[in-house]
């Protein structure tokens, strides 16, 4: 069976261009599954060691709420200090925690849908050409600028992604959930200890479901994931 | 024939010797082709093998179509920018390697690049459209365009959806060129007859615009049509 390769080494240092891939057969989508039940082992395997913020644990039960399409939202007190999406500009420079933010907030309460895809599409663009969410994007959201290892940054494109994809069910965004995911999946502990574990389960459940739900319409394949 | 005003500008993949070996058989000759050829061992993307040049060297020798090797493979080079200015033609077919786009400099000469992007517009902007309208729809499709500063929203000349491949596997190096070259050849029969260039969309706006597929879902695009 073939190595998934795309989570064997660090994909922040060393990016993947997904440029003609071979092709593998059957075994290569398997191998995916496993790769990815591993990941999800790994990281049960630390619950309880984390200390989550407030706002990531919001995030994480609203967006389960939101998959489970239970229409309850819950208190959100901090949302007074969310930019609203609408004062995004592109004539301005972008703090790029502050957008994930305000469109995660926007998606959560099912406001300024044009936007939110706007905001994305620009985002998926910049991640797909560099591999990298940068720290903040110059005037006309090209240039990035500031680090491009924040983890965090990461994950909330994730979510966003999983909540896009699994409204829309446009395979484009979960395309590139796959390489954002790959990515998390890429790095050691170290990285990823201040990404709440559930929160990186949701993003891998939300993708796995989504090529699961592709793989059925494959006549005579079945896969093996738990 | 010769194709009046019509030139082209090829790198040595296997999407060029699909589109010249049609061009050839349909006897549209362009007037000149500037080969961009790739001098490092290293293969680049849209090549298959390191024998296409010596391929596309004979093809354009035997057809006795005029051609030039450029002095670098990069389209967007300093070089490149002055022989396509340099040439009287007012039409290039273009066929770059993989990724490659072109610069503001040479969309600002004054010539106009004829692409045949592999997707049907403007549903399908972007990259490898067909694996992911194989998934949608199950078809390919291919549409001609000129070329214009923001991807693959110039004005479609052309456009074409085809039945899934029986052998999915080989898409990216034959079967995405196959419908290129099919449309490639049918867009010029139209310019041959009509004289001027036609558009079927002029307003190529809106779509969606998708990036590299992701193995997996290339793998399961590829599997819908029945395992190799």
């Amino acid at each position: 069976m073939e190595n998934y390769e795309y989570t064997e080494v660090n994909r922040l240092e060393k990016p993947h261009n997904y440029m003609y891939t071979p092709y593998f057969g059957v075994e290569f989508v398997q191998s995916y599954f496993d790769d990815r039940s591993k990941n999800i082992e790994k990281f049960k395997a630390r619950k309880g060691e984390q200390n989550i913020e407030t706002i990531d644990a919001y995030f994480c039960t609203a967006s389960t709420l939101k998959l489970e399409k239970d229409q309850k939202l819950l208190p959100v007190n901090f949302q007074e200090n969310v930019e609203n999406i609408v004062s995004f500009n592109l004539k301005n420079k972008i703090v790029t925690e502050k957008l994930l933010t305000s469109l995660l907030v926007s998606q959560l309460n099912n406001e300024n849908e044009k936007l939110i895809k706007e905001w994305l599409d620009r985002l998926v663009q910049r991640f797909e050409v560099t591999k990298k969410i940068y720290e903040t994007y110059l005037v006309g959201f090209r240039k990035g600028g500031g680090s491009t290892g924040m983890v965090r940054l990461y994950w909330i494109f994730a979510l966003l992604l999983a909540l896009y994809y699994s409204e829309t069910k446009n395979i484009k965004y979960l395309n590139t959930l796959l390489k954002v995911n790959d990515l998390l999946c890429s790095l050691g502990d170290d990285l990823i200890r201040k990404i709440p574990i559930q929160g990186l389960e949701l993003v891998l459940s939300v993708e796995t479901e989504g090529v699961q739900l592709l793989a059925k319409n494959i006549e005579g394949l079945s896969f093996v994931f738990e | 024939m010769y194709l009046n005003k019509v030139a082209m500008v090829a790198a040595d993949t296997t999407r060029t010797k699909y589109y010249l070996r049609e061009l050839i058989r349909n006897k549209f000759f362009p007037t000149y082709v500037l080969l961009l050829l790739n001098c490092d061992e290293k293969l680049l993307p849209g090549q298959d093998s390191s024998e296409s040049e010596r391929e596309l060297v004979e093809l354009l020798k035997n057809a006795g179509i005029e051609y030039e090797i450029s002095p670098n493979s990069d389209i967007n080079s300093n070089e490149v920018l002055t022989i396509i200015s340099n040439r009287v033609e007012p039409v290039f077919i273009f066929s770059g390697f993989g990724g490659v786009l072109l610069g503001d400099d040479i969309l600002s000469i004054g010539k106009k690049f004829l692409h045949i992007h592999g997707g049907y517009l403007p549903d399908y902007k972007g990259s490898t459209t067909n694996y992911y309208s194989l998934i949608n729809e199950n078809t390919i499709g291919a549409s001609s365009m000129f070329l214009t500063k923001e991807i693959d929203c110039g004005p479609v000349l052309l456009r074409k959806k085809f039945s899934p491949p029986k052998n999915r596997t080989e898409i990216d190096h034959i079967y995405d060129s196959e419908a290129r070259a099919k449309v490639l050849i049918e867009t010029l029969e139209y310019y041959v007859e009509s004289g001027s260039f036609n558009f079927e969309l002029e307003n190529n706006k809106g779509g969606e615009t998708f990036y590299i597929i992701h193995p997996v879902l290339k793998h399961l695009s590829i599997l819908q049509g029945g395992e190799e």
